[in-house]
């Protein structure tokens, strides 16, 4: 990862009538039944996947993958071709994800595990002032990292594990976050931090 | 930055890891009144923004200062990039290990519904 490389980027502009999304497009528009079931090839994998990180619940994702397809189906006509057709498809999913948990009855959002860094009474950090043993490649090889790292994912609480996702994964940009979510991109920057903080510790947890 | 005041500074908070009580108050002082000087917890209020790139050039010089001078938080900022790196690594990973197509009873799902409306 490069530093300062996750500010909000523009959208790539798609060549009217020149692209397959736009040869695509031309035949949804049309009606065709083969190219419903291509665009469904061509993005639903991705896009389920996308689902079931925010939803973390197999049944409930497929329900929004669904709710979103048909979403963009009746679409179709206001698509202006501003942005990829599957970023396009890709803002659909994550809007039917989080319109099916503002639905779900409210219930009090579980505590974030959380170490929060220490410091002194200097305002100096309390911390270890050796790098640890291995890189992220390395542990990315063993089959624990990689099932602790989604299992600590997961088990981050709704409101702190979406702004991850979305932020981290997805690579939304934060003004896009904050209003995919209808908070504020001050308290989207909190969220996330504590987020990865919360992440970190149990990717620490392993290391030991 | 590069006069002596400033390399004598650099000398001393480098030290900061191995400082007993009295140097550390002096280095508490000097982060008070030293322009460019951040605590640790002042550094912790910048982290997300340096990684998003939106700090200004005076934030980021200062920011990169403490990164030259303070262990601890190098330390820290190089688990917490790694912390991002692996999320994103291990999320692309599991994506690329899944099945490229759907399932077929959930197109057919999809497709039924669009012809039923």
């Amino acid at each position: 990862m490069s530093v300062g490389s996750r500010g909000p980027e523009a959208e790539p502009v798609e060549l009217p009538g020149s692209s397959p999304d736009a040869a695509l497009l031309a035949r949804l528009r049309a009606g065709e039944d083969d190219a419903y079931r291509e665009l469904l090839r061509l993005y639903g994998s991705r896009l389920l996947a996308v689902a079931r990180r925010v939803m973390r619940d197999e049944t409930d994702a497929q329900d929004c993958l669904q709710d979103a397809f048909l979403s963009a189906f009746r679409s179709l006509a206001d698509f202006e071709g501003k942005s990829r057709l599957g970023t396009w498809l890709h803002r659909i999913v994550v809007n039917a994800c989080l319109a099916r948990l503002r639905a779900r009855k409210r219930r009090p959002e579980e505590p974030l595990d959380l170490q929060p860094p220490e410091f002194d009474r200097h305002g100096f950090r309390i911390g270890p002032t050796d790098m640890p043993p291995g890189n992220a490649d390395e542990l990315l090889e063993r089959e624990e990292v990689r099932q602790q790292v989604r299992q600590g994912i997961e088990s981050l609480p709704d409101g702190y594990r979406i702004v991850l996702v979305l932020r981290d994964i997805e690579e939304l940009s934060t003004l896009e976050t904050a209003k995919a979510l209808g908070i504020t991109t001050g308290a989207t920057k909190v969220r996330l931090h504590r987020a990865r903080l919360a992440l970190r510790n149990r990717i620490e947890s392993i290391r030991q | 930055m590069r006069t002596l005041r400033w390399v004598f500074v650099r000398k001393l908070m480098r030290r900061r890891e191995t400082a007993g009580p009295a140097e550390l108050r002096i280095h508490a002082w000097l982060v008070r009144h030293v322009p460019y000087l951040l605590t640790c917890a002042d550094f912790e209020q910048f982290v997300h923004d340096y990684v998003e790139g939106s700090l200004d050039p005076r934030e980021r010089r200062t920011f990169d200062l403490h990164m030259e001078l303070c262990r601890t938080c190098q330390v820290y900022f190089a688990h917490y990039v790694e912390t991002i790196d692996l999320g994103k690594a291990v999320c692309d990973a599991a994506d690329a290990a899944a099945s490229p197509d759907l399932p077929e009873e959930l197109v057919a799902a999809i497709l039924a519904a669009r012809s039923a409306r």
